[in-house]
């Protein structure tokens, strides 16, 4: 096989590996590894004899059963709605941080406070996204911490560089605010897993 | 799908588990063997995606269809972490009474000329 055909197949087989996430914690831990096997033999067969058609029919293929399987898993174990409560709660914080600014000039007339005030929302936005992310999916809750944080550190780092970019910009701190916020709210999570360390 | 001792409560069966209950017919098969099994007798019209698969397969086992075969693959010819799955008995009658049931349908299309005779 070549190398860029391997590239390919790791890199299908990594992006499947994320899309398990998707599924019930049982089944997951049942039948994930099988799931990735099987698919990674069915990549491994495209790639070896099929054209670039054929590869798209199969990411089509396997896009379609995972949103179908994923959904259906989930309302079989009841955590459906949970999970969707918290998705939900995704773009109401990427509105709520590119509000905070908005709102707080809009109410406050001194702009240093109303930037201060700014940076207040930033902070307790990522720390409650966090939160309540770890609240609505109990069973899961380093796999949902590391989730938040990993969305509040992107959502931080963009701030951060628009601040970079634009000096007069207050996204550098709002991103920064941002930034320490999620780490202490993530903090309490990683120093209480209950699971044993990885060897 | 719900354990049962009769094999006509469980019918009809969807598409997917009928055709992974033949796969599996022919003898014990692992997750991948029973997808190109399946795509294979149907000429491509069923192609079982992993989820779909996997999810058919847990119903199945607590239906009673299907069990886990404790034997595992000799490591050099296959991968030792794949899991087996081989049809019990009342999976044999199911699979064989939605036969049944579905060759019953095709006589009566048959018979109203929807479809042309059989070939032999």
């Amino acid at each position: 096989m070549k190398a860029s055909t391997q590239r390919v197949l790791r890199a299908i087989c990594n992006i499947y590996g994320l899309m398990l996430l998707a599924y019930p914690d049982d089944f997951r831990s049942k039948y994930g590894r099988e799931m990735l096997l099987a698919l990674r033999n069915r990549a491994h067969d495209v790639l070896e004899g099929g054209s670039g058609s054929d590869l798209f029919a199969f990411v089509v293929h396997v896009s379609g059963d995972w949103v179908v399987t994923a959904l259906k898993e989930n309302a079989m174990t009841g955590t459906l709605v949970s999970r969707l409560r918290w998705i939900a709660a995704l773009p109401l914080a990427i509105v709520a941080g590119y509000a905070a600014p908005w709102l707080s000039g809009y109410f406050i007339q001194d702009i240093r406070e109303a930037l201060i005030v700014a940076y207040f929302i930033a902070f307790f936005m990522a720390a409650v996204f966090i939160t309540v992310g770890v609240c609505v999916v109990p069973t899961r809750r380093d796999a949902v911490a590391r989730i938040a944080l990993a969305v509040v550190v992107v959502l931080a780092l963009t701030l951060m560089t628009m601040g970079v970019l634009n000096r007069a910009s207050p996204a550098f701190l709002l991103g920064a605010c941002g930034l320490l916020g999620g780490g202490l709210a993530y903090l309490p999570w990683r120093l209480h897993s209950s699971k044993p360390a990885r060897e | 799908m719900r354990r049962s001792t009769r094999p006509d409560a469980m019918l009809p069966l969807t598409p997917a588990v009928f055709h992974i209950l033949l796969a599996l017919a022919d003898g014990e098969r692992h997750g991948y063997a029973i997808m190109r099994d399946v795509s294979n007798d149907t000429n491509g019209a069923l192609r079982l995606g992993p989820g779909t698969l996997y999810g058919c397969l847990n119903r199945m086992l607590a239906a009673g269809l299907v069990e886990e075969s404790d034997e595992r693959p000799d490591p050099e010819l296959d991968d030792e972490r794949r899991r087996y799955y081989r049809i019990t008995a009342m999976g044999l009658k199911t699979v064989r009474a939605e036969a049944q049931r579905l060759s019953t349908a095709v006589a009566a299309a048959r018979s109203r000329r929807l479809l042309g005779r059989a070939s032999s």
